[in-house]
């Protein structure tokens, strides 16, 4: 039988609050549960988990009921193989960094990476000996996923793991984030409401509000249409997934190839690494657009592309181009530009232009 | 056994058996959402502001041999359970109860569901939890809770007074030792056996909020 990875159809009553949710999660990759505050979207985790019982429905994992109402079963949360990792890390005050992670190691059944490896990833060596009180809150949140991941799990629940940090440390933790699927091969399932997060990190989204089910798919099929959500920022970002091809570390740099032609360079993060795949955002207020390439300008990333339509959005000039030969990975790309632009350039579709584009925002 | 070790052995069999029983009667009171959970949390409490008297009292009927408690008790073991150093023990871990049980219901209210979750998520059991996460968690609770009962014990007067009397060797402890003395006008001897228990009293809670500061910054 072929693994259906997670699937859930459960009813579960509140008060007033009300999560009437059938879905089912793919077995590898992440997934983002996303939505407002309020939506249902914890309460979703915490059923799965086992900490919340709902008052009707089924949960399956890798083909192992966890809970069935119809036929009396709930199993126990220690029992569901579901790692659970929370808002505010919750490590064990009593123990130090490695009594919490062997904690885990411990109970957790063998195989898999070796502690070590686990250490390493999640780069907490030299804290090994701290005292938790001491962390600061990436440094907690680094030891809570490593923690979470020695107990092997079968899949891994994150609650808003990043919620409670500033946003230099959320594109800190991001890549490791991402690690979690890509180097530990776990099925996450990412709880958010924060659409950068999920814009970088997730392979499919599930749209949570009020309770229900509103959308699901793949995370690029839907990601436009969650950017225009009246609840969103209308920034017409353009999405995609590409792979570092190398990093300098000395200018602190690093390139994504497209094509043979095509490169973007990224300011380089700590824990980029050549290889990894990462998501790319690129906002339309950070592309401009120049007939010719321009020379000596401090712009590194200058795209030759071609206009594939121009249309007014607002008080503003929405150009969306497209790279020849890269369209497999970056369709098109969106531009703003102001209407007395437009009337300076007359940029018409098939037009050929230099796209400039100012800052490329990713995780690795 | 002289005065002083009777009272020291009562407070500690006390101790002892109120850590049993108070440890689990505390994390169920810390847990339940049951609707009887004020009628326990009431009844545990009542030696709090009960004269001792009052228990002593009931406690003394209870005790008695046509009573049930008493007939059974001395079909069991033989021996009475009023005027006994068994019935010493049963009235004092009634008496000492609020004393071990609240500190560690406390304690456990503070250690909270959030690491059991945790707990429970890193594939710990139910008991597995309570013993690696909540025990070790409440350690200041438990530390509290036994100075307090062993102390309360070493300190009481009326229940032991009603349902223990007053004899040499078997049920004569030092609170009551010091109002006999003061009855028959011995009051150097009154002095010598009240500094004593004012010392023990003043040593036993500088060292218990000492301890507590100390650990305050990795429990707390």
């Amino acid at each position: 039988m072929s693994d259906k990875g997670l699937f859930v159809d459960i009813s579960l009553t509140r008060g007033a609050f009300n999560l009437r949710v059938e879905t089912s999660v793919p077995p590898q990759g992440i997934t983002a549960v996303f939505g407002p505050s309020g939506s249902g979207k914890s309460s979703f985790l915490r059923a799965i988990a086992g900490f919340e019982t709902p008052q009707s429905g089924q949960i399956a994992l890798h083909e192992h009921v966890l809970f069935d109402s119809a036929q009396n079963i709930d199993i126990p949360p220690h029992k569901r193989g579901a790692g659970y990792m929370f808002q505010d890390a919750r490590l064990f005050s009593h123990l130090d960094v490695r009594g919490n992670l062997e904690f885990a190691h411990s109970r957790a059944p063998t195989g898999g990476a070796s502690f070590e490896h686990i250490v390493e990833a999640f780069d907490i060596g030299g804290l090994l000996r701290a005292q938790v009180s001491t962390l600061s809150g990436g440094e907690r949140q680094r030891v809570a996923m490593a923690r979470t991941v020695l107990s092997r799990p079968s899949i891994l629940l994150l609650d808003e793991p990043l919620a409670a940090l500033d946003a230099a440390r959320k594109s800190e933790l991001m890549p490791f984030i991402r690690r979690l699927s890509s180097e530990f091969g776990m099925s996450v399932l990412y709880v958010s409401h924060d659409l950068k997060e999920v814009g970088t990190l997730a392979n499919t989204i599930l749209c949570l509000k009020e309770g229900q089910l509103t959308a699901s798919g793949p995370a690029i099929d839907l990601l436009p249409q969650l950017q225009i959500g009246d609840a969103m920022q209308i920034d017409r970002s353009t999405w995609f997934d590409a792979k570092i091809s190398h990093c300098d570390t000395a200018l602190s740099a690093a390139t994504l190839s497209l094509s043979a032609d095509h490169k973007l360079i990224l300011p380089l993060t700590q824990a980029m690494r050549a290889s990894d795949k990462c998501r790319v955002a690129i906002r339309a207020d950070d592309v401009s657009i120049a007939l010719l390439p321009p020379h000596g300008i401090s712009i590194q990333n200058i795209l030759d592309a071609r206009v594939k339509s121009v249309t007014q959005d607002g008080a503003r000039v929405h150009v969306k181009l497209y790279l020849p030969d890269v369209d497999t990975i970056l369709p098109e790309l969106s531009a703003f530009i102001t209407p007395l632009a437009q009337s300076k350039l007359q940029l018409k579709p098939g037009q050929s232009v230099s796209a400039l584009v100012k800052s490329v925002s990713l995780s690795a | 056994m002289g005065v002083v070790a009777l009272t020291l052995w009562l407070a500690f069999c006390v101790t002892l058996i109120l850590l049993l029983i108070g440890t689990p009667l505390a994390w169920w009171l810390s847990q339940t959402c049951s609707r009887a959970k004020p009628l326990i949390e009431a009844l545990c409490a009542m030696p709090l502001i009960l004269p001792p008297t009052v228990l002593g009292f009931y406690l003394l009927i209870a005790f008695n041999p046509q009573a049930p408690i008493g007939k059974f008790w001395i079909s069991v073991t033989g021996d009475t359970l009023s005027f006994s150093f068994a019935g010493l023990v049963i009235a004092s871990v009634i008496y000492s109860l609020p004393f071990m049980v609240q500190p560690l219901q406390s304690a456990f209210e503070t250690v909270g569901k959030a690491p059991l979750e945790a707990a429970a998520s890193l594939r710990a059991g139910r008991w597995d939890s309570f013993r690696s996460v909540v025990l070790p968690q409440s350690r200041r609770g438990f530390l509290t809770a036994c100075v307090l009962t062993f102390a309360h014990t070493i300190g009481e007067f009326g229940v032991v007074l009603m349902v223990g009397g007053n004899i040499p060797g078997r049920t004569k402890v030092i609170a009551i030792e010091i109002y006999e003395r003061v009855e028959t006008l011995d009051y150097a001897g009154a002095h010598h056996l009240s500094f004593g228990l004012l010392l023990f009293s003043f040593i036993v809670l500088l060292a218990l909020y000492t301890l507590n500061r100390k650990g305050g910054y990795r429990v707390g």
